[in-house]
């Protein structure tokens, strides 16, 4: 029997055809019939049959007694739970719950089950990855775009395809997995690709043109890029005068990024400066786009600002081969039951940060008690331990926390400091809902359940539905995992009994280019906003200025740290612990710059210690092939100390033991991974670790 | 024999992991890799697998007959290997590894349609191509 699914190991979410025969999935392969993939299928989604089997899996849930976890019922653990719980919410107030989701995990059906789960008790506190992740360029879009509207690269449709800080050959752009297919696509049709990053990587590789840039400086070299274009009178004059405001105020601000200043600040010449600008802005059909690069510097939002600037002033947005937008298909928002939330209930990390839900600052927030107390926390197939910044002190803050519960496949470090760790599911053993309007499609799926949950797990809803049975009655929870669904799309204009007769999925609405630049965008001025009103009234700057405000490399630590790079065949901490992707990347490496290499006579092998004001770790050198001077990268994901035998057999070292919590873009709030400075200890004795 | 077009990989590992579904491999071998140097601000991509000669040398060293080769495919029968690793030695391409038992290329024969590496890669990287190919056809 085959069944039509879709693979949840990433934010891709690629069609997948599921064999099973006696009840045993015996085959995982890429759906020819999905736009998406189109037949193709990552090495982790092929590992999909070593995950759903995988022996290292939790198999029942576990209480902690005393230092020692001892299997205890379902019944009896959710039992506990829900009392600890009530607890809690009487002694401290329904805000002292917050949540956190993982990155894979996370969708549409599971923030809204866990959102409607705070809601009932009084908790404004989901937290989940794309705080750490994505949220600079959803608080960018929205102060220019309006919000809902998030713009993504037409790559197969371009002449000219600018992107910094990704690497679409190794992410697909966190959309999906044929994006750099169509970005060489576009290339053999005769376009040209620039990528400006610090590191020589595999998108780099594939370039016209390598631009080479110092680390944290991207928002200068776009607003370099942007004074050329206007002063050279590149710039699509009509649509800026017709679709824009605050023109004048750009130009303005832009008149000090001079050719020499932006050289200065981003070691990028003024040459190849002014050849990137005449490029994007000669070209018929242009995008420009980014990824994490972006993401995780100290001006995060307002980097992204300017690029979507830059996209605005050469008229290349909303658009055949420019900034698309995929409408988000309107979900039943009853079911989040926002009503039960208390009006003066306050997301934790909001004085600090007024568009984002920042995940990185609850080890702040609990160990400080301010604003107020946050003592329970869920975390559902997530890694805190692993994945946010300034790990000793995650851990010295989850070891405060009066109730801890994780629900995951593995005993992952985080489990180890649960008082229950429930087991979880694959994305092969539950429901969830597929749409992202990140997409190049308006496509909602059925991302169907294949199999049963095995051994003793239980599909994360039902923990959920369960719990909130248990808190709050018979009227909080859903008769099934399918009920609910139902029940969210409501309204939506697709049923679930569609989704089913279709596996292939929905197409919910027309996606046809122009829409916006026809009725308007969602913005208080109805056009693209260059001077951003909604980031003047959070009394923020209006207009993108650099700033550089933050570590610079001196003499205690003389180099950047970059670190959250991706690897195809991981995704971030997981999946390490499947033989047939364990080995893909055989050593966990401080990679550095030749010219750093050559500096601190180091070779590859030797070891070192990496470090910050946070911490430090010790790991083998990878001289890397080429890269801007003085750049040291470690990725992030490895260093486990539990998620399985192979996992830890792995080795490595933990980065996050030297990023920073509380460094992070004013905006979104979120950290700023790529945007640190280190210095190297050069170390005689062999093997990694982390202090 | 499988081709790469080193203008379209970009290393991503797919077709290794794809490869080892498909032959249900457990103890870390490759059938196939992809390896990868760097000149001239590129990278290159080659591929390690099995060439399907007309006279195999891994053939010839099998004490157990475990390879055949059928319409110019050289097919190992994994059953049949008790893990010595002579083949391994006697392939001039390093395109045999050894782990339990040997694994090779068989280019997916008897299954459906391409091989699971040429169907899986994300960038259509990989072809059924070369002498391989007109052999195969």
């Amino acid at each position: 029997m085959i069944h039509k699914s879709v693979c949840r190991l990433c934010k891709a979410d690629c069609g997948i055809l599921a064999v099973v025969e006696n009840g045993r999935l015996v085959r995982v392969e890429g759906d020819p019939a999905c736009p998406l993939n189109r037949g193709a299928l990552c090495a982790k989604g092929q590992a999909l049959p070593q995950l759903l089997y995988d022996p290292d899996r939790l198999d029942r849930p576990l209480a902690r007694d005393g230092g020692r976890y001892q299997p205890v019922s379902w019944e009896r653990a959710l039992d506990e739970i829900a009392a600890a719980l009530a607890r809690i919410r009487t002694k401290y107030g329904g805000a002292a719950l917050a949540t956190y989701e993982g990155a894979s995990f996370s969708r549409v059906n599971t923030q809204a089950y866990i959102r409607r789960f705070l809601h009932y008790f009084g908790s404004p506190n989901r937290t989940g990855t794309e705080s750490l992740c994505v949220a600079p360029k959803y608080v960018a879009a929205r102060a220019t775009f309006g919000p809902g509207l998030l713009p993504t690269g037409d790559f197969a449709r371009a002449d000219v395809i600018l992107l910094l800080g990704a690497n679409p050959a190794v992410t697909a752009m966190h959309r999906y997995l044929r994006a750099m297919d169509d970005v060489l696509a576009a290339k053999r049709a005769g376009g040209k690709l620039v990528v400006v990053d610090p590191v020589f990587t595999e998108t780099a590789a594939k370039a016209d043109l390598w631009v080479p840039i110092r680390p944290g400086t991207d928002l200068a070299f776009l607003l370099g890029l942007i004074r050329v274009v206007i002063e050279e009178g590149l710039y699509d004059r009509n649509f800026v005068a017709r679709h824009t405001v605050g023109f004048e105020d750009l130009a303005r601000t832009v008149r000090d990024y001079t050719l020499e200043t932006v050289e200065r600040l981003t070691g990028v010449s003024g040459s190849y400066l002014k050849r990137v600008a005449r490029l994007f802005a000669g070209a018929r059909r242009a995008v420009v786009d980014r990824r994490e690069g972006l993401m995780h510097g100290r001006q995060a939002t307002q980097t992204n600002r300017a690029l979507l600037l830059l996209a605005a002033v050469c008229g290349q947005v909303d658009r055949e081969g420019a900034l698309r937008f995929t409408p988000s298909l309107s979900l039943n928002r009853k079911v989040l039951a926002e009503d039960r939330l208390p009006a003066d209930a306050v997301f934790f990390a909001r004085d600090r940060f007024p568009f984002g839900d920042e995940a990185g600052l609850l080890p702040e927030t609990i160990l400080s008690g301010r604003p107020y107390p946050v003592k329970a926390l869920i975390v559902t197939a997530g890694n805190p331990v692993m994945a946010w910044p300034n790990t000793a002190k995650v851990i010295r803050a989850l070891r405060e926390l009066e109730l801890l519960v994780v629900i995951d496949l593995y005993r992952t470090e985080t489990a180890d400091l649960a008082h229950y760790v429930l087991p979880g599911t694959t994305c092969l053993e539950r429901s969830d809902l597929s749409t992202n309007s990140l997409m190049p499609h308006p496509l909602v799926r059925l991302a169907g359940r294949v199999l049963p949950p095995q051994g003793g797990a239980r599909a994360e809803w039902r923990v959920f539905n369960e719990l909130g049975r248990r808190l709050f009655g018979e009227g909080y929870a859903h008769a099934s995992e399918e009920a609910f669904l139902e029940d969210l799309l409501a309204g939506s204009g697709v049923t679930l009994a569609d989704l089913r007769e279709k596996p292939e999925g929905v197409l919910y609405r027309e996606n046809r280019p122009g829409r916006y630049l026809e009725n308007g965008f969602p913005t208080g001025s109805g056009k693209i906003e260059l001077y951003s009103h909604m980031l003047a009234q959070a009394g923020f700057d209006p207009l993108p200025r650099y700033e550089a405000d933050g570590p610079a490399p001196d003499g205690e630590y003389p180099y950047h740290l970059i670190t959250g790079s991706r690897l195809a065949f991981y995704s971030h901490s997981t999946l390490m612990n499947l033989p047939w992707l364990h080995d893909l990347h055989p050593l966990h490496c401080a990679e550095v710059a030749p010219e750093v290499a050559e500096a601190e006579g180091l070779q590859d092998g030797d070891h070192v210690g990496v470090v910050t004001s946070k911490g430090a770790v010790t790991l083998p050198v990878k001289v890397m092939d080429d890269s801007f001077p003085g750049v040291v990268l470690v990725r992030h994901g490895f260093g486990h100390t539990g998620g399985g035998r192979l996992a830890v057999a792995k080795g490595g070292a933990n980065v996050n033991y030297l990023t920073d919590d509380l460094d992070n873009d004013p905006l979104a709030g979120t950290p700023a991974y790529r945007d640190r400075v280190c210095r190297l200890e050069k170390v005689q004795h062999g093997g990694g670790g982390q202090a | 024999m499988i081709v790469l077009d080193g203008k379209r990989c970009v290393g991503c590992q797919a077709c290794v992991a794809a490869c080892r579904q498909a032959q249900a491999i457990t103890d870390g071998v490759k059938p196939l890799s992809i390896g990868r140097g760097h000149r001239n601000g590129r990278y290159l991509y080659h591929i390690t697998v099995c060439r399907h000669c007309p006279d195999p040398g891994c053939a010839q060293a099998c004490p157990q007959e475990a390879f055949t080769v059928r319409s110019g495919v050289v097919f190992l029968d994994g059953s049949l290997c008790t893990g010595c690793g002579l083949c391994a030695g006697a392939c001039p391409y390093g395109a045999v590894e050894v782990g339990e038992r040997a694994a090779k290329c068989n280019l997916c024969a008897g299954g459906p349609g391409e091989p699971a590496c040429v169907r899986t890669c994300p960038t259509g990287a990989l072809a059924v191509g070369g002498e391989g190919k007109a052999e195969w056809e």
